[in-house]
């Protein structure tokens, strides 16, 4: 229910030809009347809303090479900020066991929903890995780490993640898990 | 390159999301009658995919990139499995971070889960050794990012022939990179844990 009404919000907001004064005036009300329905917190979302900014200035940059006008594709941008804020206010407040169960009423592929659901618990043990040897490697020197360093890291990280796989797999099978 | 939501036409979002699901369905498919302990290892690279974007390396002229995975799934997996990976992770990286989106979803897994992840893995096959990874990365880099400009034309958001060049140069120049520190990973996983390279590529 939660995931089909944003996904319809969001199609109503990105599909249509919007004109005028619907261009800016459907993103805003989508995004707002998203915003009451989903009861998550504002601010962090619309922080995050400016992530399809450096996308836009790409294309600008890209264009005016060219020799075309430099002008922000404006209609572009006010969709994408508005889909970027419902989906924020989406990820924010809907349990991840709820969009793995509309994947699988999706009759989405066993196999991905099982590999998406062993990747998002994987990766929080992975990212508490990466931000502490961030942290160790910052802390040793005063520089940047370089490139050396951070392929070492990336390393370390892939060989933990399969380690960890084959565990987590003797682990499940011992409790009678067949994929 | 992750194309947000809102730059492509509802015409583009539809071929390249039908092309996306084809090639998803097939990879889903064909890893279906894996053996049951592939699937936490494809968690366990799904998840490096993901978290490794977290590691950001210094690029000359003060700005930094990420690498995006696909380049070393595709090399130790196989390509299935690194397209099947890469959806994952993709997706999401754009319910989680807001990196590309949901109905750009398709695009953007045929510019970095297909073209990147096929075009590899061939290449791999051609001549398996780590320095074929840092071409096959410009290469790939070019083609994801050629795609990403031909999406973005045929959307009405990019023309001339200089913006092509500066898409596909810069993902090039990111595929290079992408290459180069893959090499080094693959060398020293190989040193550490050679039974890695020996996976059964899909």
């Amino acid at each position: 229910m939660r995931t089909g009404l944003f996904l319809a919000l969001a199609a109503a907001v990105l599909l249509p030809p919007w004109r005028g004064v619907w261009t800016w005036g459907v993103p805003a009300a989508a995004a707002m009347l998203y915003w009451l329905i989903s009861g998550a917190e504002l601010l962090p979302a619309l922080r995050r809303s400016a992530v399809a900014l450096p996308f836009a200035l790409l294309l600008v940059a890209a264009n005016s090479l060219s020799g075309l006008p430099a002008a922000a594709p404006r209609e572009a941008l006010y969709r994408s900020c508005a889909v970027i804020l419902m989906t924020a206010l989406f990820f924010s407040s809907t349990p991840f066991a709820e969009l793995t169960a509309f994947l699988r009423r999706l009759r989405a592929p066993a196999v991905f929903v099982s590999v998406f659901t062993f990747m998002y618990r994987y990766f929080f043990c992975l990212r508490e890995d990466v931000l502490s040897k961030l942290k160790a490697l910052r802390a040793r020197s005063p520089r940047r780490p370089g490139r050396k360093e951070l392929a070492a890291l990336s390393t370390a990280l892939l060989l933990r993640s399969f380690a960890r796989a084959g565990r987590v797999k003797m682990a499940m099978t011992a409790r009678g898990w067949e994929a | 390159m992750h194309i947000p939501d809102g730059f492509l036409s509802p015409t583009v979002l539809g071929v390249t999301g039908a092309a996306g699901l084809g090639v998803f369905a097939v990879s889903a498919r064909r890893l279906r009658d894996a053996a049951p302990e592939r699937i936490p290892l494809l968690g366990a690279a799904a998840a490096w995919v993901f978290a490794v974007q977290l590691v950001a390396f210094p690029v000359p002229g003060g700005v930094s990139a990420h690498l995006n995975g696909v380049l070393l799934a595709a090399v130790l997996l196989g390509p299935w499995s690194a397209a099947l990976v890469s959806f994952s992770a993709l997706l999401l990286s754009a319910l989680m971070f807001q990196h590309g989106g949901l109905f750009s979803l398709g695009a953007n897994f045929v510019n970095i889960g297909v073209i990147q992840a096929f075009l590899c893995a061939a290449l791999w096959r051609l001549r398996p050794a780590g320095s074929t990874l840092p071409a096959a990365g410009a290469l790939a880099g070019a083609a994801s990012g050629l795609a990403c400009a031909l999406e973005l034309h045929f959307s009405g958001r990019l023309a001339g022939a200089a913006g092509f060049f500066l898409i596909a140069g810069t993902q090039a120049a990111a595929g290079l990179l992408e290459g180069a520190v893959s090499a080094s990973i693959l060398a020293a996983a190989g040193r550490l844990r050679p039974e890695l390279l020996r996976l059964e590529r899909i």
